[in-house]
């Protein structure tokens, strides 16, 4: 699910986040914007993203998938692509601000040969 | 005229930060002469001596100096940590460091950023500017931010660390190794000085760590081998302080640092060895090669530096320590390091048990070591299960120390809130500095 991978990253962005039903959330990325999303990482239709006022109240459409700045192919696109397309967009389009705020990635900094090398280095100044 | 011009302007604040340098060491090469941009600039600014944090890594320190909090907070605990649930360890990076940086919150607020190579900065993270990574970083193509900022390091030559395993083959070519990556780091600093757009700027010298941790018996003794080209090299760091003064004129706020003393080795102690001997720690096999083959019934086993951990239930994989017999443990395990005595000499190694309690706090206080062992002077605590030795000695000559490191302000007297100024405080100082709003939740307090 795309929202398992979504909300704790816009959570550690302080963005407030309310799940409506099982697949719609709305949060409040900053003063003037509302997100609101489909999540339908299971199902062939493609994943809306608005990040304009909206009080749509979870209500999808045609003119909503239109006016949306962010599409993701969810029958294409892993939940984690499009948890971080959606991020990134989101910072793109302002509406979240890139610096800071981070949550623990637990990807890996390093392929295994880097972090072989990385703790070779440290092991020579006696840090491991 | 100029007054008022000044008080229009956006403040601007430079820092060089000088890995592992000490502040009675600085007084000392000032006092033999050796260093006279350093005396002109301490004779008529403000000197402190500062703490470190602990442990007394580099990670850790310039993680608190960053964020202008604990470990409890930015989640850095030493240069290898533990992977949640297992004793499997890794390499902490930035990834993990769980808070706003300085340069993320001056981002915030619109202000140019130019960090370059300050520890726990790999990978590099967005801020408003540039920001060069740090020797964590495996190559050039992925140490910058934004990454057209490698291609020109490429061209420009720069390298991001000393190589250590020279050191440990030809202490001479060290030296000239920790010489040229000096060169390349000022050369680049220089080049972005000039160039780029910043209200922030630092530069982080690496190389004073390296040279102190193979050569600081040089630090002490002038007649050692090495000792010219030791103090050779701070003439250079001396020289490239006087450079940068010059170069920022008198608008700018200059700030000087470093993140720990040091001292010298007497022995490189394994403490999960002496563990074992006490019977605290026990292993499957004779010759262990990772905390993976140690037994269920251990009560406690240590991550380097001093970080001992409770073998306690429901939180280690193999963890036989009831909750309810967790502080009994650690009462043990505390009094049986501070019984740990040099072999040779019968001196005591632990000078102090720390609980995490005491020097920790917030969201990720979960992941610290129960207790933190703190050695006397020149006991280096290690945490190799492999070593079947207590301790020896090798290449490494210098330790990290707390109590000794040193904080300079230009323009502006030092007037610490407590009576120690530690690391932590640097943060809401530089963000004061620069008229931005200090984060609430920072531990550190502005001392300007």
């Amino acid at each position: 699910m795309i929202l398992d991978d979504l909300v704790p990253q816009l959570k550690a962005r302080k963005c407030k986040v309310e799940i409506m039903d099982d697949a719609v959330v709305r949060v409040e990325v900053n003063q003037n914007f509302v997100l609101s999303h489909r999540d339908c990482a299971s199902s062939q239709v493609p994943l809306v993203v608005t990040c304009r006022q909206s009080n749509s109240g979870g209500a999808f459409t045609i003119d909503t998938m239109n006016a949306a700045e962010i599409v993701c192919e969810a029958n294409r696109e892993t939940p984690d692509e499009c948890a971080q397309k959606i991020m990134r967009q989101l910072e793109q389009l302002g509406c979240l601000s890139p610096f800071g705020n981070r949550i623990e990635n637990d990807r890996r900094a390093y392929s295994e040969a880097e972090e072989v090398l990385v703790t070779q280095r440290l092991a020579e100044l006696g840090y491991v | 005229m100029i007054n008022v011009l000044r008080k229009n302007h956006s403040p601007r604040v430079v820092v060089i930060s000088l890995d592992g340098v000490p502040y009675s060491f600085i007084k000392a090469r000032i006092a033999a002469g050796d260093l006279p941009n350093f005396k002109t600039l301490f004779d008529n600014g403000s000197l402190r001596r500062m703490n470190s944090v602990q442990p007394c890594a580099s990670s850790v320190a310039w993680a608190s100096y960053m964020t202008g909090k604990n470990p409890g907070k930015h989640n850095i605990f030493g240069f290898v940590d533990k992977k949640p649930g297992t004793l499997e360890t890794f390499v902490p990076t930035s990834a993990n460091m769980m808070s706003d940086t300085i340069g993320e919150i001056m981002s915030r607020a619109g202000k140019k950023v130019f960090v370059m190579n300050v520890p726990v900065t790999f990978p590099p993270r967005p801020v408003n500017g540039i920001l060069i990574g740090c020797f964590l970083g495996t190559g050039l193509e992925k140490i910058a931010y934004p990454a057209q900022v490698s291609a020109e390091l490429k061209k420009m030559g720069y390298r991001i660390d000393a190589s250590a395993a020279i050191a440990r083959e030809n202490l001479s070519r060290f030296i000239d190794e920790c010489n040229d990556v000096l060169n390349k780091r000022a050369e680049v600093m220089f080049h972005y000085l000039a160039q780029a757009s910043w209200d922030f700027f630092q530069c982080h010298i690496m190389e004073t760590d390296r040279m102190n941790h193979f050569f600081w018996e040089c630090a002490e003794n002038q007649n050692a081998p090495y000792a010219k080209a030791f103090v050779d090299f701070y003439k250079r760091v001396d020289d490239l302080i006087g450079v940068v003064e010059r170069k920022i004129g008198d608008e700018t706020e200059l700030i000087i640092l470093s993140d720990h003393g040091f001292c010298p080795i007497k022995k490189e102690i394994y403490l999960n060895r002496f563990l074992a001997a006490a019977g605290l720690l026990k292993f499957k096999t004779a010759s262990p090669k990772s905390l993976n083959d140690m037994q269920a019934e251990s009560v406690a086993y240590s991550l380097i530096p001093g970080r001992i951990f409770i073998n306690l239930q429901g939180r280690e994989p193999q963890g036989t320590v009831a909750p309810e017999r967790y502080e009994e443990a650690r009462e043990k395990v505390a009094r049986t390091l501070l019984e740990c005595k040099a072999p040779d000499s019968g001196a005591p190694i632990i000078r102090d048990v720390i609980k995490r309690e005491d020097v920790y706090h917030g969201e990720h206080f979960s992941k610290a070591a129960d207790l933190i062992a703190v050695p006397h002077d020149g006991y280096d605590l290690k945490g190799d299960v492999t070593k079947l030795i207590f301790g020896e000695n090798t290449a490494l000559t210098g330790m990290h120390k707390f109590d000794d490191a040193l904080i300079f302000v230009r323009q502006r007297e030092i007037k610490p809130v407590q009576e120690n100024l530690w690391i932590g405080d640097v943060a809401p100082t530089i963000l004061k500095l620069m008229n931005l709003t200090v984060p609430a939740d920072m531990d550190g307090a502005a001392f300007v």
